[in-house]
């Protein structure tokens, strides 16, 4: 147990009585609620309009070009009450279109985007009309979408787009996304103008245009127009601050306004010199990536560490006390919330909640070693528990050494229901970066990125290539590789089941239907990174990756100083696991039913068969600390790794394999038959590493132990652990405690993440009933979290769904 | 852990629970004994107070299959849809049981060995490490299965397995007496102190318990006392402030009283049972109520122990200053420092 005292600052100005009151919290949250999500055509619009004027130019000055128009021509608001400001158009939550990566579906949903079950969006009559006559035209034939599909060949498309078996629409209809700015060593340093400085410096070192020189040339050059969109971005803000507030009757307003002037004239153009000035670069620098490529997982890394330098500074110097800071990272929370990434009706499915997957990243330790733990992590976590929206999503990283203390808050936060915060593992995630082929020290400064995945400001990778559905080829090995809701032949056409004359067979045909699969979600992402190498270069996230200066290449060309390969979501391990044991058990060992009446038993979802359904459910099951299953359960997820990690990228670098979640086990269910675990067709499979829901009955710390025994540092794309605990098994201190306990004990144990839903299930099924009386009302979903009445019901089922544990 | 010099004795267990943070310091496991002297009428456990094996049925588990009337060699077997079949003329072979598919039926207890029990504890030793947790024996009346428990106890105490108990009090002081001054942690239950009141509620004396309570004071065991707060049954401020004194003038060794609000989570298992719940009428306490009577034990002196006021910290600290009974048990007083 260590207590050692983080670091923390005393409030020198000790006013007293509090400067803050929450009225402006309360005030942005009206304003947030009352904004319905939008989709805004303004980036479209001027992206496209450049594009038109730069015809046959380099693409990477392009579209850093296209970038700069968009920041010199978008509108830019100052809403009330706000003290972090920027927005991506004209309104509150905007949905930005890159019809550069993806129209055709817009186009496809223009009539049901507003009315949708899943994530509805508002887009006026007026855009529409400007999407199909301006946009559309334009772009046909010239985006990712469509010079993906063409690679790829029909058999990659049959079985990887909408199947619910292989999905990879992440990466051919959008752009990577999945990144974190170097705000330690590069944004809060230099700013844009010194990037553009560094880069025009870069331009004159060029001593001849040789091949190589021409390519760097035009990196540079984009370097300068994306520093220089920036740069006026927040120049626009500054002068619109000012108007403002000449404008303005009320003094204290007035002067805040004069603030964000100041603020806004500053950054991002320089290092931000203050609390706030930070604070507005971090949104500045989310709104870019935005605006850059509207994707997921633009994350906000490592907030305490570099936020706590200017907190410091500010204290120490008399100019901000703890509640003003505590209230300014209020603000940036609430327009963080703002951000969301614009979904297909099919990516809805998956990424279910206006969610923006900003991840941020509390506690952990210093590339020294060292708990990292400081005064701003702690006013983190009280502001997420303050404002209770959800985003961004705060990740706390525990290592042996983090201060007992913030374990508790952590424990505090988490037990408000709200599923904030995700708690990792600092120890594992760092070897998860190692595996991934970053030094320790560097392994060491790992941030969370997306839901649960880690990974660090010096590195680019796709953490997240594309998913499969490992339940799928169990289906298939018994159903010689045909679907048995469609009867689509997916798989390879395997011994017919009935002639398994071992647990051993089994094997052999399930292991070749996954190894086949892999291959298939290798190839196609192969394709892909040729793909987005060629036609979307990424210079505004070359200028916040280290490597890329020095070395002159874009972050798709390898020009980071470090590169991991892509990253393979396993969906349905723990149904598999049950499964595979299910008919070890029934099957083989007690030779209570034969592999032909088990085929006829799923071939009729189980009608006619609730003899046998009932042996197969009452088999054991993942996550109740059973060896029998556990062991198959570590066997898949080992499998899963070793078969990725034979093939390699674009770049030379060996994929990897994670078992996370978002909800990709609700479409993924949704295409399968009846499986040998006793799950009915149609049913949601086990969330990442998660045991089924329901099916783990033996109690959290059995649960634990069972994901304790599979090895997450070779999944380095993350694994995902969801508890739900009924409030009263963890009220009072006492049940702080023991939530902490079971953190230490998991990581002790080698997992990686676990999250919480601590709610009375009465509560979610209130909720369902009646959105109207719980507002923004958040849960975590999976890996994230979402405004619980925004979810499709089938979410909301899932969330209701999940095991409760309580021990009275 | 030299299994092959003990005997295996056995006992019977009605469940045993792996995750509890209100039934002991830290994390623990409760391990429920089946059979209980005293018998009342609130008691969330109605499977634990008779000492012998019980059928459980949960018919909306019934598939309507007919396995079990045809398994049943006494042809008294009926789906459990349809409710309990008696004991008449059972024999209690659990053919039924065996070959229900749906899991409707179960049997209430099981016997299991000391060593049965102690590797299933042994699982969750992690959690007690990270949390100063331990194994907690609930019943029923553990105190009630002396031999067992200390069989138990002893394996745990070579393991570095913290042991409390939940006791009613209601034992053989002479068959339990080794037994308890094993153990790290005791939760009494003191549900009324009227004599005739008790009697009246629990359908025993309370005179022996207050005997028991005032010897195991003596051993020097942190404890808690407990009080089952039920409506209208044993919350007159009278009871609870006699309570009160009584701890605080003849039990030193007491860290607290814990109130523990009655609730209505064991209604189900009454129907499982087939029996009738008999405090149907009773709403549990309001939290103000709590927060009352809580007021009461801390004005007459005594610390109130709520899920807030971990007691985990407490024990820790005692734990650290003393070293515990059982290691000094072979040993001279005092012999290192």
């Amino acid at each position: 147990m260590n207590t050692m005292a983080a670091e923390r600052v005393t409030d020198r100005r000790q006013t007293p009585e509090p400067t803050v009151s929450g009225a402006r919290r309360k005030a942005l949250m009206e304003q947030f609620r009352k904004a319905k999500p939008a989709i805004c055509m303004e980036r479209t619009l001027a992206f496209t309009n450049s594009h038109k004027q730069t015809e046959g130019q380099p693409v990477i000055l392009r579209r850093a070009k296209a970038f700069r128009a968009v920041c010199e021509s978008i509108t830019v608001r100052i809403f009330d009450h706000e003290l972090v400001v920027g927005t991506l158009g004209n309104g509150h939550r905007l949905g930005v279109l890159c019809p550069e990566m993806s129209w055709s579906w817009l186009k496809e949903e223009i009539d049901t985007i507003t009315s949708r079950k899943a994530e509805p969006y508002q887009f006026t009559d007026e855009n529409k009309k400007l999407f199909v006559e301006e946009i559309v035209p334009y772009w046909r034939g010239q985006s990712l979408e469509e010079f993906c599909l063409e690679r790829m060949p029909e058999d990659h498309k049959n079985i990887g787009i909408g199947t619910g078996i292989m999905d990879t629409e992440m990466k051919w209809r959008s752009g990577v996304g999945e990144i974190t700015p170097d705000h330690q060593d590069i944004l809060f340093v230099k700013g844009y103008s010194g990037i553009k400085n560094e880069a025009l410096d870069q331009l004159r070192q060029l001593d001849n245009l040789s091949r190589e020189n021409q390519e760097k040339r035009d990196f540079y050059r984009s370097m300068i127009e994306i520093a220089e969109a920036m740069i006026t971005l927040g120049k626009r803000y500054s002068t619109l601050a000012e108007s403002l507030a000449e404008n303005c009757s009320d003094p204290v307003r007035k002067k805040e306004l004069l603030t964000i002037a100041r603020t806004c004239s500053n950054v991002p153009a320089n290092a931000p010199a203050s609390f706030i000035e930070g604070l507005q670069m971090v949104f500045f620098v989310q709104l870019g990536c935005l605006l850059a490529e509207s994707s997921p997982a633009f994350n906000v890394g490592r907030f305490d560490q570099f936020m706590f330098p200017l907190y410091q500074a500010d204290i120490e110097a008399g100019r901000l006390d703890r509640a003003e800071a505590l209230e300014q990272i209020e603000c940036l929370w609430i327009k963080l919330s703002e951000i969301f990434w614009l979904l297909t009706e099919n990516g809805a499915k998956y990424y279910a909640g206006y969610c923006g997957f900003q991840n941020l990243t509390l506690g952990g330790r210093k590339r020294n070693g060292r708990d990292a733990t400081n005064e701003v992590s702690y006013l983190a976590l009280e502001a997420t528990a303050n404002v209770g929206l959800h985003q961004p999503s705060v990740s706390v990283s525990i290592h042996p050494e983090t201060p007992d203390e913030f374990l508790i808050e952590v424990c505090r936060l988490a037990r408000r229901g709200n599923g904030m915060p995700a708690i990792h593992n600092d120890i594992i995630a760092t070897q998860m970066m190692m595996y991934k082929g970053l030094p320790p020290d560097q392994a060491r400064d790992w941030n969370g990125l997306g839901c649960v995945v880690p990974s660090t400001r010096k590195v680019s990778e796709w953490t997240y290539a594309g998913q499969y559905n490992m339940a799928a080829c169990l289906e298939w090995a018994l159903n010689r590789g045909k679907s048995r809701k469609t009867g689509q032949q997916f798989g390879l056409e395997t011994k017919d089941p009935a002639t398994f004359t071992s647990f051993d067979d089994l094997l052999e045909s399930f292991y070749g239907q996954v190894k086949k699969l892999i291959k298939t979600g290798y190839e196609t992402t192969i394709i892909q990174q040729l793909v987005h190498q060629e036609s979307v270069p990424r210079p505004f996230f070359s200028a916040m990756v280290e490597g890329c200066m020095e070395s002159g290449k874009d972050l798709t060309r390898g020009g980071a100083k470090y590169n991991a390969g892509p990253g393979w979501v396993v969906v349905g391990c723990a149904d598999t696991a049950n499964g595979l044991a299910a008919i070890k058990k029934i099957v083989f060992d007690q030779k209570k039913t034969t592999m032909a009446e088990l085929c006829s038993a799923l071939d009729n979802n189980f009608e006619g068969f609730e003899e046998l359904r009932q042996l197969l459910v009452n088999s054991p099951k993942f996550g109740n600390d059973d060896d029998y299953v556990d062991n198959l359960q570590v066997e898949l997820a080992d499998f899963s790794d070793r078969e990725f990690r034979q093939y390699r990228d674009v770049l030379g670098l060996p994929f990897h394999s994670a078992i996370m979640g978002l909800t990709f086990n609700i479409p993924t269910g949704n295409s399968l038959g009846a499986l040998p675990c006793g799950r009915f067709a149609g049913v949601p499979l086990a969330e990442g590493s998660s045991p089924h829901p329901g099916t783990d009955i033996s109690g959290p710390t059995a649960c634990i132990k069972s994901l304790g025994k599979m090895n997450h540092e070779n999944q380095p794309g993350g694994t995902l652990l969801n508890l739900k605990f009924l409030p009263k098994a963890v009220e009072g201190e006492r049940g702080l405690y023991g939530l902490s306990a079971l953190i230490r004990a998991y990581f002790e144990l080698g997992g990686y993440h676990v999250q919480f839903n601590v709610v009375d299930a009465r509560k979610l099924l209130d909720a369902q009933l009646h959105p109207e009386k719980y507002g923004s009302f958040v849960v975590r979903v999976a890996g994230y979290c979402a405004i619980f009445t925004e979810c499709t019901k089938e979410v909301q089922n899932e969330i209701i769904r999940r095991t409760e544990h309580c021990a009275l | 852990m030299n299994n092959l010099s003990r005997t295996d004795i056995t006992g019977t267990v009605l469940e045993i629970q792996r995750w509890s943070v209100s039934d002991g310091p830290g994390s623990r496991t409760v391990i429920f004994l089946k059979g209980c002297p005293l018998h009342c009428p609130w008691c969330a456990n109605p499977e634990s107070q008779d000492r012998r094996v019980q059928m459980a049925i949960f018919s909306t588990r019934c598939v309507r299959c007919g396995a079990c009337v045809r398994e049943c060699p006494e042809n008294v077997a009926i789906p459990a849809a349809e409710g309990a079949f008696g004991t008449d003329n059972c024999t209690g072979c659990g053919n039924c049981i065996r070959s229900c598919h749906g899991g409707a039926r179960s049997w209430m207890g099981e016997e299991m060995t000391a060593g049965e029990v102690v590797d299933l504890v042994k699982k969750d030793m992690v959690f007690y490490r990270k949390s100063s947790g331990g194994v907690t024996f609930s019943g029923g009346e553990p105190l009630t299965h002396p031999q067992f428990l200390g069989e138990i106890i002893n394996r745990c105490m070579d393991l570095g397995i913290h042991t409390a108990v939940e006791t009613c009090g209601y034992f053989d002081w002479k068959a339990a007496e080794k037994t308890i001054a094993m153990l790290d942690f005791i939760m009494f239950d003191l549900k009324h102190m009227d004599e005739a009141t008790h009697k009246r509620l629990t359908g025993v004396s309370n005179r022996l318990i207050l005997e028991n309570i005032l010897k195991i004071s003596s051993f020097g065991i942190p404890m808690v006392i407990r009080i089952p707060v039920i409506p209208g049954v044993n919350d007159d401020e009278h009871n609870i402030r006699a309570t009160a004194v009584f701890v605080r003038d003849h039990l030193p060794q007491a860290i607290g009283i814990e109130a523990l609000a009655y609730h209505r989570l064991g209604v189900n298992k009454y129907q499982a049972l087939g029996i009738e719940y008999p405090l149907g009428h009773i709403e549990p306490p309001s939290d103000s109520r709590m927060a009352a009577l809580r007021k009461l034990i801390t004005d007459t002196g005594v610390p109130s122990i709520t899920a807030d006021n971990d007691y985990d910290a407490q024990l820790v600290r005692s734990r650290l200053k003393s070293t515990p009974k059982h290691l000094t048990k072979d040993g001279p007083d005092n012999a290192q420092t």
